[in-house]
């Protein structure tokens, strides 16, 4: 058994890990230590080997090889019902023929515990998830939101040593999720649980994890805060899995060092901050996100010194809280900026067709080698 | 539903369909009144109402003996085939083998195969085995014959088991017992009280198969029917019929109010 003192939460462990189905490698050589307490997603596509990795960790699938260590004990071969884990499904998984209660008390039930003692514990995980009272229903009855928040509950009453959630929040709609969201971070933090959660939802891992680990083929490309995952992307696969960006090609002109320049395809020569490894003459991607773009009416003064570019606005897109412009820029391409709208939309200083000043501080724009493997898939 | 008055082709249809369903249920409603009846030769409709039949089923043993003997073969073949089915359809559901298709269709034989080939081949495996004329050779022969109906059952409702179930309840600290004995099983009842009720039925009543393997002294009761027939074809038959129409009936609503057969047709 996986020793563990209640209420004490234990660290997870994982060197060099590898799982393949027949030929098909899922897992290639997967490290990753969490801290006790931490919670950590696991984001990439489907196929990255993020949800194989999770199933590695509740011992649902056996590794071919690496080790698995949860707090101090190593659980290669231990089968899940000896890990002292909760995990929560992506379809929930609730037993149908038993109640709510009865769902909760199972793995309280399975440890030996009965009786008034199960009954409170129930009683208290279900009203943890907002739920009491709802105990004789059975999960059939329950809306899509109620039965995660069963399913949550079922994983935390027996107190586990790690939390594991796959894909938690995929079939809830979109409002829902974001309540859930907050609401699973604090039901962590008040249990105080090591969790690891798959996603393939890069706002669900932003918001919702102490680290995001990023996985893309079976391998991990990137682990961070969220913050580092989102502003400092080590990959191109990384940057557009995490949010839009503007992709502008060319030539790096200047380099050797964390800053240079690069020679756009369109013919203007922009500053950037380079990813290790890249040399003057490489072909890249420029990366720019559009809330690091700044747009200035053409007779306004420019919010930082040097690099700004006249263009036009071709395109707005209002969202209320704020506007996407996009700005036809003579040498650079098709830049779309996103503006807060501090200022009423309505005030018209941006309007289509003004000229305008783009720019971007040089950190801001991540020049990657081009095809790089990760796709220009997400946004 | 809307009530609007039947156009004329679903009155036809309407038709149609009652004229099979009394083709198909006549023979055996038939029965029922002349179970009842005075006569001592099968008239319909039956002139008088009278229970003798019904008395002289108790006066000859035979009858009692091989109801006995049918009871035995069915409980027993059936409480195998349980076994079995459910343990072959575990692993035809959840491992994928070599040979596992070819094993699968091995299994189904019996309901596609003649059964008079089925009954030849299995007194000609028996016979050796000193099994002819034993219930045990019986029961033998009709686990052949009742397995495929208990694991088609079995495989449909496993199927529809939700792997992530049995997960669930191994993360929650279930071995693979508990898991089984917690999760698996009671949502695999459904499939298995059908499975055991085809079992019953297609047991008590085999005939071709029965036939090659029982003697002097070991019948079972259709058997024991027929025979009766060969010498008075009086209402008895159709008193022993009303009795098992009854039986089964009894037997097919109780389950449906259970878990509803209708399902397993699906």
């Amino acid at each position: 058994m996986v020793d563990q003192i209640r209420g004490e939460p234990v660290g997870v462990e994982l060197t060099r890990v590898a799982k393949s189905y027949g030929a098909v490698p899922a897992v290639r050589g997967v490290s990753l230590a969490i801290e006790p307490g931490e919670i950590v997603s696991l984001l990439g596509p489907s196929g990255c080997g993020k949800t194989t990795t999770l199933r590695i960790v509740a011992g649902l699938e056996r590794p071919d090889a690496g080790e698995i260590r949860i707090g101090r004990a190593l659980v290669n071969t231990l089968p899940p019902w000896k890990r002292n884990i909760g995990m929560v499904f992506q379809s929930y998984a609730l037993f149908p023929h038993m109640t709510v209660a009865e769902n909760v008390a199972f793995g309280l039930r399975m440890r030996g515990v009965a009786g008034a003692t199960m009954d409170q514990e129930v009683a208290a995980a279900l009203a943890q998830v907002r739920l009491g009272g709802f105990g004789e229903r059975r999960p059939s009855e329950l809306s899509g939101g109620q039965r995660q928040r069963v399913a949550l509950a079922r994983a935390i009453v027996t107190r586990p040593s790690v939390l594991l959630l796959d894909e938690p929040l995929a079939a809830l709609d979109r409002q829902l999720r974001e309540s859930m969201q907050i609401e699973i971070r604090e039901i962590q933090r008040a249990v105080g649980i090591t969790a690891i959660f798959v996603t393939h939802d890069q706002e669900e891992a932003l918001t919702l994890s102490d680290r995001v680990v990023v996985m893309e083929d079976g391998r991990i490309v990137q682990s961070g805060t969220p913050a580092e995952i989102y502003e400092r992307p080590r990959t191109r696969f990384v940057s557009d899995f995490v949010g839009f960006s503007n992709v502008l090609d060319g030539r790096v002109a200047e380099g050797g060092r964390e800053l240079g320049t690069v020679t756009l395809t369109a013919g203007r020569l922009v500053p950037v901050s380079l990813a290790p490894d890249i040399a003057p003459g490489d072909e890249v991607d420029v990366v720019v996100r559009p809330e690091k773009v700044w747009v200035a009416a053409a007779h306004e003064a420019v919010p930082t010194a040097g690099h700004a570019f006249p263009g036009t606005i071709t395109h707005s897109v209002y969202m209320g809280a704020l506007t996407y412009h996009h700005v036809a820029v003579e040498g650079v391409g098709r830049v779309v900026a996103m503006v807060p709208n501090v200022e009423p939309a309505t005030s018209g200083t941006l309007a289509v067709g003004s000229a305008v000043l783009v720019g971007w501080r040089p950190e801001s724009a991540l020049a990657f080698r081009r095809n790089d493997p990760g796709a220009r898939a997400a946004s | 539903m809307t009530a609007s008055p039947p156009r004329p082709g679903e009155r036809l249809l309407a038709g149609y369909v009652g004229l099979v369903l009394l083709f198909l249920a006549l023979p055996v409603l038939i029965v029922i009144p002349l179970a009842f009846s005075t006569d001592a030769s099968l008239i319909f409709p039956p002139r008088g109402f009278s229970l003798k039949w019904f008395a002289n089923i108790l006066e000859r043993p035979e009858f009692a003996s091989a109801f006995r003997v049918s009871a035995t073969v069915a409980v027993v073949a059936t409480s195998i085939s349980l076994v079995v089915g459910t343990l072959a359809a575990l692993a035809f559901v959840r491992y994928r083998f070599p040979g596992r298709d070819t094993l699968l269709l091995v299994f189904m034989t019996p309901l596609i195969f003649p059964a008079i080939v089925l009954a030849a081949a299995l007194a000609l495996v028996l016979s050796p085995l000193g099994l002819l004329r034993s219930i045990a050779g019986l029961v033998c022969a009709h686990v052949v014959l009742t397995l495929p109906y208990m694991l088609r059952t079995a495989i449909a409702t496993l199927s529809e088991i939700d792997r992530s179930l049995e997960e669930a309840a191994q993360t929650l600290g279930a071995n693979r017992w508990r898991t089984f004995r917690h999760v698996t099983l009671p949502l695999l009842r459904p499939g298995l009280l059908a499975g055991i009720t085809f079992s019953l039925i297609i047991s008590f009543d085999e005939f071709t198969v029965s036939m090659f393997l029982v003697g002097p002294g070991l019948m079972t009761l259709p058997l024991e029917m027929y025979n009766y027939s060969e010498f008075t074809l009086d209402p008895t038959l159709a008193a022993i019929s009303t009795i098992l129409l009854g039986l089964t009936t009894i037997a097919i609503v109780v389950i449906e109010k259970l878990v509803g057969l209708g399902r397993q047709f699906s």
